[in-house]
């Protein structure tokens, strides 16, 4: 067991928990002394104030001390540093207005414990010493009672052991902790030789400091500098936005963890070399190394850093301890893509700007500035950087002094690279933010900043653009493993051939089931054989020939798809549903030689001037099959198979030819993954203009299994698509997320009283839809709640794919494990990966200047391969442009297709999918992705589907805004199944009158999980989505949303309706210095700022509610607040809301 | 490098398959690719590509 000794006796009273008037005494009977608090004591008491219990700003200096120590003198010493300083006997008090004070207490008595480790086993004690002093480092200092100095002593051996000294940041600094050991250094020499010790008299205390701060600052020099800092820091960035491992919370916490690397002697001196080549700094160089990184990071080109600078300026500051050190925000321009020599000189130009105003207080600038509104990052900046000089060891009589060294588990900022310099080159210590990174990512960041840093000494001269975040490794493993799929299934002939040699094998098998109506394969084959000989006669069909099929879903369509390839001719689908003008242009543009569609439709097409075979009046004749093959002739890899139309932006169908080469490598890749045989039973229901829609039709048939035709429009019906899927018995589905949502929610909402068996008990039986073996999602981003529901509610495997038009099908797929349901991976893993590239695909994820993108980080997705299509049919322009020379291809020539969608790796090789390149939005300066917000949308147990887009807001103001379209979860029957937290959705209260209360819940929940800057402006409850023809949503048919909530009032309009908001808003107006506050007003908005909050805060508090100085940032608005505070004291007598909750 | 606002200067490229594409000017570009002797804007190359690329088929395709 630990022996816990108190040297000190005693731990003295502390002052008494009220704010002391003047006239109060502490328990000495002598009055405190009240001095202004500094601006970076205000600042640090803020914080404190706004997340009351945090160890983030608590500073520790640990040391090992061998030899023969002595505890009493060690604990006099440390006493006589604290009656020496003021700073180590302050706490702060708020007076009247809410400001802070200091309050110095004339006499203080710290106690030095000793923990005994001694008896312990020798081989962990320094470790436990270590712990020990980093959970001591996390004791939470109450700044209004103190003592914000804590000191202990562990005792590793008779003549070993070790000393921290924990201060909270308000009354110390890191140049403090040196002076303090200093002193001790001499105190303790004279107690031990039983000298005076020789100390000179201190020539002011901090207390003089604060108080000549606030008198200059209020002078024309200050002014100037702080002209200075708005200057340059106008329009500077809120936000750097890293790529981070976990979303950003809405709220900010502390938690944090170390990467420590070293630069080895030969890296520093090149640093050393090249500073004085630019007659700068080592500082300088290695800054500017860290701006380059974050940059290219972010993708920001303007970016701020913050650094601390010593503030002791004046030389009779130095031997004070106190909190002096300020931090400044520098701004580094990276814009022009400057050569890395031109970022030193701009880093050095702004350093040398910055230092001699590196006295004007963070505090100030930020009020200044006023960007502190957001809890969810710090303002200014959220990146750190420092190059410190070690911490010189105190030299006590006898004992050998080393630094020992010790982590706190917290930071105050998002990623702080600090770097120490020793003798044999560098320690580079990344502090990070452990909510947002984990350790993996940060120790990426770290070999990548040695990476860029090697590069940049070499080669200074390398504009930004060139440098590779990814080291040779990292590059190589990106390039080679991670980016080629296994090898391409080799050339075996086009997949109807494989269909014929099927239908030899299993004639009598069942090949197409409809409403009743069955071909068998031999059928099939007989009849494409037939009309594909009709075709080949009619001279329409022959090599890269697009034959159109514009048929309902049925087995005249299966028969017609396979029929056009096996005369040779490139299938194209077109859809009956699509208006006969957009059809005849179709058919025209791409040159079709002939048309397969009904007589019904035929003549709505006459103009297209296309040969036309009406398919539903098609002499069949089914009798037995010859030894005709079913090709009429020999297909080549290149020749195109199908031709498929996607939208193009500018509203022209671009007709994108897929050659059999990667359409054959599709299909053998697929079945590779799923196996299908003779029991399979497959559901064709993708609309054929959605490319999907060929494999899904085309693979089945070269296994032996049976497709179960859906019925035209069917596709879009869930209850339908269930009661098939039953009847037929269907064992693999493909859907895109949307319809898969809208489907489980039809399964949820069909079986009142069913129990969910869970997944590892026997009885699927018991699952509607037992018969489903495998889903199938691509098309669309799949949420990770719809993977979480689909896994819940089927008894299948679920995959989730991806592919544009522009390659055969899908390429890459991904089997989503079923331990996704069971919540134990991290909750905040929105993401469900679409996996890696399949057999004979290449994906790169590349940045601007297609380099590999380190992993975690957002890149454009190219494609490469057998799977890529020929190009856009009669745009030649297009097709250069995004199919474009293969940098890393093993074969000369090969080409690239840029897909414009954004994708990062994950550490184990898969890919994310992130977006559209052209659906990130910028709000308030902030890239935000919608898809995030999508996700915590759909996480409500409410909502049923989600969309976020940004629409300019009407009356055409500047700045995008956020809008988010909800539809809502239709309530089950009471005892429905319980997946998803149904519960919490029987507990809302039914129908669509509700909406109100409903998005206002919305609201809160997302203030609670997002950054404020992602809560979208408005949100929009809609019956459903609009979906395209894929059932993919059609954003641009998304209705524009009414007026927002704030508009709702006029200004001036929005008064107070009770005496909760009566009285706020009055506190406001006394607050802000103006004569009327609206309640839907932003706090922020309209001069609030952080020390106000606390006004606020305090005055609310005299006036009896109980808020916290986070309450303001949460709910800004006095009507919010309002609604806080109801609900915080519901029964509140007195103030009462006449009508209740709002 | 191929962003549609993209200030730079393309050279217009072809391969062996007697496909078009358009590199920056001032980068090697792959294996595989050669010049083809036009040079300018991103539009102006592809411009260039829409009137002499008039078969889409690969080389080996046309046979």
């Amino acid at each position: 067991m630990t022996d816990l000794t108190t040297l000190a006796g005693r731990v003295p009273a502390t002052a008494p928990a009220p704010a002391p008037s003047p006239d109060s005494a502490d328990e000495t009977h002598r009055p405190y002394k009240f001095l202004p608090a500094s601006f970076a004591q205000r600042r640090l008491w803020f914080l404190d104030q706004l997340d009351s219990g945090n160890s983030a700003y608590n500073l520790v200096a640990a040391l090992r001390l061998r030899g023969a120590l002595d505890l009493a003198a060690l604990r006099w010493a440390l006493n006589r540093v604290v009656d020496r300083h003021e700073a180590l006997r302050t706490v702060f008090r708020a007076d009247a207005a809410g400001e802070p004070q200091q309050c110095v207490a004339p006499s203080l008595t710290i106690p030095l414990p000793v923990t005994d480790l001694a008896a312990e086993p020798e081989a962990g004690r320094a470790e436990r010493a270590r712990a020990l002093i980093e959970t001591e480092t996390e004791h939470v200092f109450d700044l209004s009672r103190g003592p914000l100095i804590k000191t202990l002593a562990v005792r590793l051996g008779e003549r070993d052991h070790a000393l921290a000294v924990i201060c909270h940041h308000t009354v110390c600094d890191g140049w403090s902790m040196a002076r303090l050991f200093e002193e001790l250094s001499e105190l303790y020499a004279a107690r031990t030789a039983g000298r005076e010790p020789s100390l000179a008299p201190l020539p002011l205390q901090f207390g003089d400091h604060a108080a000549r701060q606030h008198r200059e600052l209020a002078g024309p020099e200050a002014e100037k500098a702080l002209e200075y800092w708005r200057t340059r820091l106008a329009d500077a960035p809120s936000l750097l936005e890293l790529p981070t491992t976990y979303p950003r919370p809405a709220v900010q916490g502390f938690d944090g963890a170390v990467h420590t690397m070293t630069l080895d002697q030969e890296t520093w001196q090149a640093v050393r070399a090249t500073a004085r080549q630019h007659k700068a700094t080592p500082f300088m160089v290695l800054l500017s190394v860290f701006a380059l990184q974050l940059s290219r990071l972010s993708g920001a080109e303007d970016l701020v850093v913050g650094s601390p600078s010593a503030g002791r300026s004046r030389t009779e500051l130095a031997p004070l301890i106190g909190m002096f050190v300020n931090t400044l925000p520098l701004r580094v321009d990276v814009t022009g893509d400057p050569s890395f020599d031109e970022v030193l000189r701009r880093v050095r130009r702004g350093a040398l700007d910055a230092f001699p105003r590196q006295d004007v207080p963070l505090e100030r600038i930020v009020t200044e500035l006023g960007p502190e509104r957001e809890r969810s990052h710090d303002p200014l900046f959220q990146a750190m950087f420092a190059v410190q000089q070690p911490l010189t060891t105190p030299d006590l009589v006898g004992v050998d002094a080393e630094v020992f060294p010790v982590s706190p588990r917290t930071t105050f900022t998002d990623l702080w690279l600090e770097i120490r310099p020793h003798d044999d080159g560098a320690d580079c210590f990344f502090r990070y933010r452990t909510e947002l990174f984990d350790a993996a990512t940060v120790a990426r960041l770290a070999r990548q900043y040695r990476h860029i840093l090697r590069t940049a000494l070499d080669a200074p001269s390398t504009p930004l653009s060139r440098f590779s975040l990814a080291d040779q490794e990292e590059a190589d493993l990106l390039l080679g493993r991670w980016s080629r799929g296994p090898a391409a299934y080799p050339w075996d002939g086009p997949v109807h051939e494989a269909i014929d040699r099927q239908a030899r094998r299993t004639p009598e098998a069942t090949a197409v089931a409809f409403e009743g109506d069955r071909l068998t394969y031999e059928q099939l084959a007989g009849r494409a054989g037939q009309l594909a000989r009709h075709l080949v006669e009619g001279g329409g069909a022959g090599t890269d020939a697009p034959v159109a099929v514009c048929l309902p879903r049925g087995p005249g369509l299966v028969t017609s798809a396979l029929a056009v390839l096996a005369a040779g001719s490139a299938y194209l689908p077109l859809s009956p549903e699509d208006p006969p003008a957009r059809l005849v242009q179709m058919l025209r543009a791409v040159g079709a030689t002939h048309l397969l569609t009904t007589g019904d439709l035929a003549p709505l097409l006459a103009e297209a001037q296309v040969p036309v075979t009406a398919v539903d009046a098609f002499p069949w004749s089914d009798g037995p099959r010859d030894a005709t093959p079913l090709a009429a002739g020999a297909v080549g890899p290149g020749d195109l198979a199908y031709v498929i139309h996607t939208s193009g932006s500018t509203g022209a169908p671009k007709a994108v030819g897929v050659p059999h080469r990667g359409l054959a490598a599709r299909v053998r890749s697929i079945q590779a993954t799923h196996g299908l045989d003779g029991s399979d039973r497959v559901l064709h229901k993708t609309p054929c203009t959605f490319d999907v829609s060929v494999t899904e039709l085309l693979w089945p048939l070269t296994t032996g299994a049976a497709l179960v035709v859906a019925t035209p429009g069917g596709h879009r019906d869930p209850a339908y698509l269930v009661e098939l899927i039953e009847r037929e018995r269907v064992t693999t589905a493909h859907f895109v997320p949307p319809l898969l949502a809208a489907f489980l929610e039809e399964l949820s909402l069909e079986e009142p009283g069913l129990a969910e068996p869970g997944p590892e008990e026997p009885g699927f039986d018991r699952y509607r839809c037992a018969s489903l073996r495998r889903v199938l999602c691509s098309g669309q981003e799949l949420p990770r709640t719809t993977l979480d529901r689909a896994l819940g509610r089927l008894p299948a495997r679920l995959y989730n794919a991806y592919g544009p038009t522009e390659a055969s099908v899908e390429v890459t797929e991904w089997e989503c494990p079923a331990t996704a349901a069971t919540g134990t991976e991290r909750a905040d893993d929105v993401r469900v990966p679409i996996g890696r590239p399949v057999a004979g695909a290449e994906t790169y994820v590349l940045d601007g200047e297609l380099r590999p993108v380190p992993v975690g980080v957002p890149g454009e997705l190219y494609l490469g391969g057998v799977v890529l299509a020929r190009g856009y049919l009669g745009r030649p322009d297009l097709t250069a442009d995004r199919f474009v020379p293969h940098p890393y291809a093993d074969a000369p020539g090969a080409r690239l297709y840029r897909t414009g969608d954004l994708v990062c790796w994950r550490a184990d090789g898969s890919l994310d999918f992130l977006g559209r390149n052209d659906h990130q939005v910028k709000v308030r300066g902030v890239r935000v992705e919608p898809g995030e917000i999508e996700n915590v949308l759909r996480d409500h147990p409410g909502v049923r589907e989600a969309v976020v887009i940004a629409a300019a807001p009407e009356g055409g103001s500047a700045g995008m805004e956020l809008v988010a379209y909800v539809v809502r979860q239709r309530r089950g029957p009471e005892t429905g199944l319980g997946v998803g937290g149904d519960a919490s959705v029987a507990g809302d209260s039914p129908g669509a009158e509700d909406d109100e209360a409903f998005v206002s819940a919305l609201r809160s929940e997302l203030r609670d999980r997002l950054p404020g800057y992602m809560v979208p402006a408005h949100l929009v409850t809609l019956p459903a989505l609009p979906l395209n023809a894929s059932g993919k949503v059609d954003r641009a048919a998304l209705p524009a949303p009414a007026t927002s909530p704030a508009a709702d009032h006029a200004p001036g309009q929005a008064g107070p309706c009770d005496d909760i908001e009566r009285t706020l808003a009055a506190l406001w107006s006394q607050v802000l210095g103006r004569q009327q506050t609206d309640i839907d007003e932003d706090f922020f908005a309209v001069g609030g700022d952080s020390l106000k909050s606390i006004q606020l805060v305090h005055r609310a508090r005299e006036a009896g509610f109980s808020l916290r100085v986070g309450d303001v940032f949460h709910h800004p608005t006095v009507s919010e607040l309002a609604d806080h505070v109801r609900k915080s004291i519901p029964d509140r007598s007195g103030v009462a809301d006449p009508q209740g909750a709002r | 490098m191929f962003e549609d606002d993209d200030r730079r200067r393309y050279a217009v490229v072809r391969n062996h398959e007697d496909q078009y594409s358009v590199w920056p000017e001032d980068r090697a570009a792959p294996e595989g690719w050669a010049l083809v002797g036009v040079a300018g804007s991103k539009s102006e190359c592809l411009a260039h590509i829409s009137a002499v690329w008039t078969d889409l088929r690969p080389l080996s395709q046309r046979s």
